[in-house]
């Protein structure tokens, strides 16, 4: 990797030799036509448009690396000629819908084929009707296709699924009668697209949706928004998805309900798939806006709710400044805040930072995905956090790096990233020896505490090997960890392993379940050990915005004796979701102005789609002697000594540049944190036996009852379970069954998820009418029966 | 230059759509709008029957999930 100097329509440009050309000229300002072509993924030379001179020879410019002084012409007779028959054959037997079609007035195809001045057609082909497929929420129409294959490649390069690809036709029309009248570029794209169809591979689709995100033309559509509304009727706004801790920049799209109601309803959710591939639940997930309005009956109700009040219980979903409200009404009136999630986040986070000595992780997410190895541990990634998986993706697919996937939930989605990834189904608990093993492989081990030195060399052991050296088989002792074989793995694999010890860039992703349970703090504090004494980079994936809540709120882990439940159940429940029963009604996050904190340590804004015209937080607090006008002033008063910067909602960018450059809200400071030199790990015994475990989380699409109340991802709780859990114990898919513990019984419909394997079921939390979480205590695990209901 | 919608007729356009062709002057354009019945064979079927009875395609392209656009100008 180098720095390039060359020129490009007599410009001089400056990029990395890494770099395509397309990418350079785009960070640039230099505009080369692309339709193909997605940033940071895979050239696929499909469309052909990027085609530029170099040396008087014609190369792509998605795929050609640039050299220093390279003289680069973008533009001149002949490529414009190509460029107009490129189009021109694009526009072949396309169909005349544009008056229906979903992607007409943001169509691709409409866009260049005016760009390029296409005024005439001289191209023709026999035509054919290859159907209408429906996949899940979409709808692929093949005569509406230009086989740019872009929607193949981000399933690939950013989503990590491959679910798609491109299908040869049985029968393709005859063109050769063109075969002069264009040149070979062109005709020879033109001939690969009219032999091919795009297909989707059986139960390998998790319904991101990206395919309809990055379709040019209006070929992908998700059913859903067919025919509700054209592209230009629709008002943009910028904003963060908040289903999760990534928190996604999207774009709600928004008009009025219909003739009769002019009430405001979000039709469709768009997003930057070049810099920002988004998950299902943020793509269908959408429409959560709160419907309720409290009186001002109800208003007078709260207030003296609040003054009655000793407790504010709360969760994550909320914005930093409803979190500062609620730390400076604790301030003036001594309320007790409560919040679990972000408690045993905190918790873990302060183990983990006295011993690397920062207030929160190092890793980002673009440290993810220029990994050589990224090791994730105890996360359902693929439905914790997305966004993260994706970039795990990219290491792999992009970077050529390695995935090592420890959970105990055998995932199949995880295994189709492709080879390089090595997925270890662990058992529950096990977290500390995965730890060990980690610490022992790719630690400074002579820095590492006496207790922890002795514990790895004492599950030192070796393994016989024979390999064959001119035709005579030859005996070898390998060097090895019993600690393999106590996380399920085979003392052979550390042959896989080692090699990784001498890569320059490795990322450990940490999930929830690893900050659940009562060995958190032990693991915290390897993990920070692990850090301090290697040279990878850690992050603890936040559940929604834990992390804001952290750096606001004193939390307390007692409750009182009267307590108000913010999104919560309490003596007085406030609630934003109108699905649920509560003393008083708030707007949804995506009803309010606000920030964030996301998984990548940045501050993201919020702002409304939908407006609200009720009572607010904000409104409660002036009424009980705070004063501020909206909510968002409180942004410039985040906490700077936590990290925040003193900034005006109303300047923060939320942007990606033409290169990428992320212009998203402002990173978070990572402060200083007091070290603790002192490092013990208690000896904690394990409490599960391996018979039928459960593991407390959601299914890919749902995050929280929000996720569970919307049009399109609308579910209710269910025992989630492999095939192979089905057939041994003879039940059928969605067959009920009454599952127990010595906490609680509940019962729950079984449905099958094509994508797990083994015996270990999992149990979701987005159903809040169901009281399924009381089967938990704190982790993540337990032990149920399941019989017959 | 005129434009016939035969999509009422479902897949039984053929009389109605040889009847406007003879009705049509030399050299003349017309615009059919059927409804293919998500089917190709009906394009394939309405093709050979215009080129048949003296009409030069100009034109035939989906109009939309149900409906196909035919362009013709009579040849003899």
């Amino acid at each position: 990797m180098s720095n390039v100097i060359f020129n490009i329509d007599g410009i001089k440009v400056e990029g990395d030799s890494n770099q395509s050309i397309l990418q350079i000229a785009r960070a640039n300002g230099i505009f080369i036509p692309a339709i193909c072509y997605l940033s940071n993924c895979s050239p696929t030379l499909a469309c052909r448009m990027c085609m530029v001179e170099i040396d008087g020879k014609i190369q792509y410019s998605c795929k050609a690396k640039p050299k220093d002084g390279m003289e680069v012409v973008s533009k001149n007779e002949v490529i414009e000629q190509n460029r107009q028959d490129i189009m021109r054959s694009y526009d072949v037997n396309h169909p005349l819908k544009c008056g229906t079609c979903d992607k007409s007035g943001e169509c691709e195809l409409q866009d260049y084929t005016s760009i390029v001045g296409v005024g005439e057609q001289f191209l023709a082909a026999k035509d054919d009707y290859l159907g209408i497929k429906k996949w899940g929420k979409r709808q692929y129409d093949p005569s509406l296709c230009i086989l740019c294959e872009r929607c193949v490649t981000t399933c690939s390069d950013n989503i990590g699924e491959s679910a798609l690809k491109v299908e040869k036709l049985e029968t393709s029309p005859n063109i050769d009668a063109y075969k002069d009248k264009v040149s070979k570029e062109v005709f020879s794209m033109w001939g690969k697209r009219t032999k091919g169809i795009i297909s989707q591979v059986d139960d390998s689709c998790s319904e991101c949706g990206e395919c309809v995100s990055v379709c040019p033309v209006g070929a992908f559509i998700i059913q859903d928004f067919q025919y509700t509304s054209r592209s230009w009727e629709l008002t943009k706004i910028p904003s963060s998805c908040t289903h999760c801790s990534a928190n996604c920049k999207i774009e709600y799209n928004v008009k009025h309900t219909s003739i009769k109601d002019s009430s405001k309803k979000i039709y469709r959710v768009k997003n930057d798939f070049h810099f920002n591939p988004i998950c299902g639940a943020g793509k269908y997930g959408y429409d959560f806006t709160n419907s309720k309005i409290s009186s001002v009956n109800d208003m007078l109700s709260a207030i003296n709710a609040f003054k009655e009040s000793d407790t504010i219980i709360f969760n994550s979903n909320i914005t930093n400044e409803e979190a500062l409200i609620l730390q400076k009404l604790k301030k003036e009136f001594g309320y007790k805040l409560v919040n679990n999630e972000a408690y045993r986040y905190k918790t873990f986070l302060d183990n983990y930072s006295s011993i690397v000595g920062k207030r929160l992780y190092s890793a980002t997410l673009d440290d993810i995905s220029s990994s050589d190895v990224v090791v994730t541990l105890g996360s359902f990634v693929k439905s914790e956090n997305p966004l993260v998986k994706y970039h795990i993706n990219k290491a792999l697919k992009m970077n050529k790096g390695i995935s090592l996937y420890f959970h105990p939930l055998k995932d199949l989605t995880m295994d189709q990233m492709g080879k390089n990834h090595y997925q270890i189904n662990y058992k529950p608990e096990y977290e500390e020896e995965v730890l060990y093993l980690l610490l022992s492989l790719f630690s400074r081990v002579d820095e590492l505490p006496s207790s922890i030195k002795k514990y790895i060399s004492g599950n030192e052991t070796t393994f016989n090997k024979v390999i064959k050296e001119d035709d005579k088989e030859v005996k070898l002792e390998v060097k090895s960890s019993k600690l393999l074989e106590l996380i399920g793995s085979s003392l052979d694999f550390i042959e896989t392993l080692t090699p990784l010890k001498d890569k320059e860039k490795i990322t450990l992703i940490v999930g929830e379940d690893l900050y659940s349970g009562t060995h958190s703090s032990n693991l915290a504090k390897l993990i920070g050990l692990l850090e301090k004494n290697s040279i990878i980079k850690t992050m603890i994936i936040p559940s929604n915005n834990s992390i804001g809540v952290n750096l606001i709120c004193d939390l307390s882990s007692d409750i009182g004796s009267k307590t108000i439940g913010y999104n919560c159940n309490g003596d007085f429940k406030i609630s934003a979701n109108d699905k649920v029963d509560a003393n008083f009604y708030i707007p949804a996050l995506n009803q309010q102005e606000g920030t964030v904190c996301n998984a990548d340590l940045r501050v993201v804004p919020l702002n409304v789609a939908i407006p609200y015209n009720g009572y607010c937080l904000n409104d409660i607090a002036n009424e009980l002697g705070l004063y501020s006008k909206y909510t968002i002033d409180y942004t410039k008063e985040l906490p700077k000594a936590k990290g925040f910067k003193t900034l005006e909602f109303d300047s923060l960018k939320d942007d990606y540049e033409n290169d990428g450059t992320n212009n998203r809200g402002y990173e978070l400071k990572n402060i200083d944190f007091k070290i603790n030199d002192e490092v013990v790990i208690e000896k904690i015994d394990k409490e599960l036996n391996s018979d039928n475990l459960v593991y407390l989380s959601n299914p890919i699409l749902q995050f929280s009852e929000y996720t569970a109340k919307s049009k399109l991802l609308k579910d209710k709780a269910h025992l989630f379970v492999s095939k192979e859990f089905l057939e041994s114990n003879g039940y059928v898919d969605g067959e009920i069954v009454e599952v127990s513990n010595n906490l609680k019984t509940v019962k729950l419909s079984l449905k099958l998820d094509k994508k797990l394997e083994g015996s270990v079921s999992y149990i979701p939390t987005y159903d809040v009418f169901s009281p399924i979480k009381e089967l938990f205590k704190d982790y993540k695990y337990t032990n149920i029966s399941v019989k017959r209901a | 230059m005129q434009r016939y919608d035969l999509r009422h007729l479902k897949d039984n356009y053929s009389d109605r759509m040889l009847e406007i062709v003879a009705s049509t002057a030399i050299s003349e354009v017309t615009i059919f709008i059927i409804d293919f019945c998500k089917n190709y064979d009906n394009v394939t079927k309405a093709l050979e029957l215009l080129e048949k009875n003296g009409c030069t395609i100009m034109n035939s392209l989906s109009f939309s999930e149900v409906d196909w656009t035919i362009v013709v100008k009579r040849k003899v």
